[in-house]
C-alpha cells in the first residue's frame, strides 16, 4: 500500500493495489495518477450519477474460485446519451478485471494479448478476433470515476472502442484509448456468478422523479430517472435532454399528437416480470405507400429496457439478442434466411425505418427522423429484428419478438377494449391446426403398408389358359361354355382374372364363376370385351379395349376351377380368348384410394393454411407465395 | 381438427391396410352355389381333365 496526498486539496489518498494506476481523491474528486517519481493531478471528474448498481467500491467476491475486490469504477457517457459503469476488480492473483454493467447485464472481461484491427477498418457487423462480431462502434466520454482504477483516465476525454459479441454469451471489447488497441475477452455473467456475499442482485431503486414542463408547466414523470436522457411531454409535446434529474427543453413536436393505446406510466406483468411503459414512439418504413406502427418503452429496474410493439392491431413483445447468437451470413444486408436459438426466420422485408412521433421518456436522444436500416425475419410466433444505426454511435441490434394475443396485453397491463387486428399479423401463429406434420406420417403409413404387403404378399398365377372361340352351334348368336382346369386357392388373398380377346370392331361378352369344387359356393362375374376403331373425317378413333380385369374378394383356401360362357359378336373368324388368374394381386386402386382419401380429408385443412399464409405474406417483397410477372 | 383428422385418417389407413392383407375387395360379384347337376356332367367342373380344353358342354 502507497500513502499519500492528493496533489489537488492535499487529502491523503492511498494506492492499496500495486498495480493499479490512479486513485479518484474523496474530497476533491481529482484523478489522481501516480508514477516512478511522484503523483500527478490528471483533472477533476464530476460526481458519480446514480445508477442504482448493486455493486459498490469495496465490495469483495469471488470469481471462479479466485477472489478478488472492487476497487473503482468510471461511468462512461455514450454518444446517443447515458451512462454505463465500468468496476475494476482486483484478483488475489494480480489479475485486473473489467466489469462492464449495461441494461441489467453484467460483462466481466481480462485483458488479453490480441492483434486488433484499426478502428477506422471495423465495421459494424463484422467477424474479427476469432468468431467475434463488431455489435457496436462508437467513442465513449469518460464522465466520471471514483475509487483506485488499473488505467489513466483523462477526465472529458473521448476513447474509441468497439463491442464485440461472440455467441454463448462471450463478449469483448477493443479499447482504442491507447495508441495500440488494447483487448479484452470474457463472458456475460450473472450477478450472483460474482459471489459477493450478502449483495442482493437487485439494482436499489431509483425512485420515480415528479417534474414539470418547462414548456407548459405539465407534470413529466421519469420513470428511470437514472437512465433517462429525454422526455417528451405528453402534454403539449415539448421534448427535453435529461441531464443530473434537469430537464433542458430543445425542441416541441411538430407533428400531430398521437394517443396511445395503453398510457404512459402503466404497468403491466410479461412473463413474471413488470414493466412500467415509460415511453411511446411512432415509427414508418416506406415501400408503395408509408406503413406506420407503434411502439411501447417498457422499464424494469433488473431487466433494463423492452419493447411492446403493435403493428395493424397486432402485439409483440421484443427482448435485444446478442449479435454473436444470431447466425446471420450477410450481417450488412439480409439474408432470406437466419438463425437464432435453433429457430430459422424467412426474410420478411428490408427497409429504412424512420421514427415519425415520441412522447415519454427515453435512455437514448431519440429524434423524429431518425433512421436506421431495418430487416426483418419471421418464423411465427417468433420474429427478428436487425437494426443498423449510422448516426452517433455506429451499432448493429438484433431483437427477438414474440407475438401476443391482444388478450394477453389486455390482461398484462389490465386494460380493455383494445381494438382487434382484421388482417393476418405477419409473427401471428396459425391456431387452425396444421396437419401437414399428420398428413405426411398418414402417407408414410400407406406407403409401409404397401410396402409391407409388397414383401408378404407375392402373387401367384394360378391359371393361364387360351381359347379359341369356336360355336358349338352354328345358328343363333355364337356361344360357348367351358372350364378352366382346376386350381388351388392358398386363401385370404384376393384373385384377379384378367381377360383379353383379339377383338377388332367386335365384342366378346363373357360371363364366369369361380367355383369352389368342395363347397360348390360361386363368385361370380360378367363383363365385355369390345374395341372399335375407324377413320371419321379423317381423324383416327377407337375405343373400348382388348382387355379387362376384374377381382374376386378373398376366397376361401380350397380347390377352384372357373366356369367361362362366352358369346360374340357373328362375324367371320374365330376370336382368341386368354384367361389369366392370379391370386395376392397389389392392388394399385386401393393404395391410389387410400392416399386419395387421407389428402382429401386434410385438403381444407391445408387450403385454410395456405390462405392464412398468403395473408401474413401479403405486404412482404419476399413472399414465397408471389409470383413473379 | 388435429385429433379428428388423425382418427379419420388413421381408420383410413387401418382399413386400407386391413382389406389388403385379407384379400377383400370393396366391388360386389355375384355368389352363390352351381347346381349338381352341372358339377356332374362331362366337362363339368368335377370331371374336367387336365389336359386342356376338350369341348366342354
Amino acid at each position: 500500500m502507497t500513502v499519500t496526498n492528493c496533489p489537488s486539496c492535499g487529502a491523503q489518498i492511498e494506492f492499496a493495489i500495486g498495480s493499479s494506476a490512479v486513485v479518484v481523491c474523496n474530497y476533491c474528486r481529482s484523478v489522481v495518477a501516480r508514477n516512478d517519481r511522484a503523483v500527478e493531478d490528471l483533472g477533476r471528474v464530476a460526481a458519480i450519477v446514480d445508477t442504482g448498481s448493486p455493486l459498490r467500491v469495496g465490495l469483495a467476491g469471488n470469481y471462479r474460485k479466485k477472489g478478488f475486490r472492487i476497487t473503482g469504477r468510471t461511468q462512461l457517457r455514450h454518444e446517443a446519451g447515458g451512462v454505463w459503469d465500468e468496476w475494476y476488480a482486483a484478483f488475489d492473483d494480480g489479475q485486473w478485471g473489467w466489469l462492464a454493467e449495461a441494461q441489467g447485464k453484467f460483462y466481466l472481461t481480462f485483458q488479453v494479448a490480441a492483434n486488433a484491427p484499426p478502428y477506422a477498418q471495423l465495421q459494424t457487423g463484422a467477424t474479427v478476433l476469432d468468431g467475434f462480431v463488431v455489435s457496436e462502434l462508437g467513442v465513449a466520454e469518460l464522465a466520471s470515476a471514483e475509487g483506485e482504477i488499473p488505467w489513466r483516465p483523462i477526465p472529458g476525454s473521448r476513447y474509441e472502442y468497439a463491442d464485440l459479441s461472440g455467441g454463448a454469451s462471450r463478449f469483448a471489447t477493443i479499447d482504442y484509448s491507447e495508441e495500440q488497441p488494447i483487448v479484452f475477452k470474457g463472458t456475460q455473467i450473472d450477478f450472483n456468478d460474482l459471489g459477493l456475499e450478502g449483495v442482493e442482485a437487485r439494482r436499489t431503486k431509483v425512485a420515480a422523479t415528479r417534474l414539470n414542463c418547462t414548456n407548459c408547466g405539465g407534470p413529466l414523470e421519469l420513470q428511470a430517472p437514472d437512465r433517462s436522457e429525454r422526455i417528451w411531454c405528453p402534454n403539449c409535446g415539448a421534448g427535453h435532454d435529461i441531464s443530473e434529474g434537469k430537464l433542458k427543453f430543445f425542441a416541441m413536436m411538430t407533428t400531430k399528437p398521437i394517443e396511445p393505446l395503453i398510457p404512459l406510466g402503466a404497468k403491466g406483468t410479461i412473463d413474471g416480470d413488470e414493466y412500467v411503459i415509460a415511453g411511446f414512439m411512432e415509427r414508418s418504413v416506406r415501400f408503395d405507400r408509408t406503413y406506420f406502427w407503434t411502439e411501447y418503452l417498457l422499464y424494469n429496474q433488473a431487466r433494463g429496457f423492452r419493447w411492446l410493439v403493435n403493428s395493424d392491431d397486432h402485439w409483440s413483445f421484443v427482448e435485444p439478442v446478442e449479435a454473436g447468437d444470431v447466425q446471420d451470413g450477410n450481417r450488412q444486408g439480409a439474408n432470406r434466411t437466419i438463425r437464432w436459438n435453433g429457430i430459422t426466420f424467412k426474410l420478411y422485408q428490408v427497409a429504412i425505418a424512420k421514427v415519425t412521433y415520441v412522447l415519454g421518456e427515453f435512455y437514448w436522444r431519440v429524434e423524429v427522423g431518425e433512421p436506421v436500416d431495418a430487416a426483418d425475419w419471421i418464423a411465427p410466433p417468433h420474429g427478428m429484428s436487425k437494426e443498423i444505426t449510422k448516426t452517433n454511435a455506429r451499432e448493429i441490434t438484433y431483437s427477438h419478438a414474440r407475438y401476443l394475443a391482444t388478450d394477453e396485453v389486455e390482461k398484462a397491463f389490465n386494460v380493455t377494449k383494445l381494438p382487434r387486428p382484421h388482417t393476418v399479423g405477419w409473427m401471428q401463429p396459425y391456431t387452425g391446426g396444421d396437419l401437414t406434420k399428420t398428413w405426411a406420417l398418414m402417407i408414410a403409413l400407406i406407403f409401409l403398408v404397401a410396402l409391407v404387403l409388397g414383401v408378404t404378399r407375392s402373387r401367384r398365377v394360378v391359371v393361364d389358359q387360351m381359347y379359341t372361340l369356336e360355336p358349338v352351334e352354328t345358328t343363333g348368336e355364337p356361344a360357348r361354355i367351358f372350364f378352366t382346369p382346376p386350381f388351388e386357392l392358398s386363401g385370404g388373398r384376393n384373385l384377379m382374372i384378367d381377360l383379353y380377346a383379339n377383338v377388332d370392331n367386335t365384342w366378346v361378352y363373357v360371363a364366369g364363376d369361380v367355383v369352389n369344387e368342395t363347397t360348390s359356393a360361386t363368385e361370380g362375374f360378367d363383363t365385355t370385351l369390345e374395341r372399335y376403331e375407324g377413320v371419321e373425317d379423317g381423324e383416327h378413333w377407337s375405343e373400348g379395349s382388348n382387355s379387362k380385369s376384374v377381382y374376386i374378394s378373398a376366397p376361401a383356401k380350397g380347390r377352384y376351377a372357373m366356369r367361362i360362357e362366352t358369346h360374340w359378336d357373328r362375324r367371320p373368324g374365330h376370336p382368341v380368348l386368354r384367361i389369366v388368374a392370379m391370386e395376392g394381386v397389389f392392388r394399385l386402386s386401393h393404395f391410389l384410394a387410400a392416399l386419395i382419401a387421407v389428402s382429401l380429408l386434410a385438403l381444407p385443412s391445408v387450403l385454410r393454411k395456405i390462405s392464412f399464409e398468403r395473408q401474413r405474406w401479403a405486404d412482404s417483397d419476399f413472399s414465397p407465395y408471389r409470383t413473379e410477372s | 381438427m388435429r385429433k379428428f383428422y388423425t382418427v379419420v385418417a388413421f381408420l383410413i389407413v387401418a382399413t386400407y391396410a386391413w382389406a389388403d392383407f385379407t384379400g377383400r375387395e370393396f366391388t360386389e360379384t355375384r355368389r352363390g352355389v352351381s347346381p349338381q347337376g352341372l358339377r356332374g356332367t362331362r366337362g363339368g367342373s368335377t370331371s374336367f381333365w387336365y389336359s386342356g380344353y376338350h369341348g366342354g358342354k
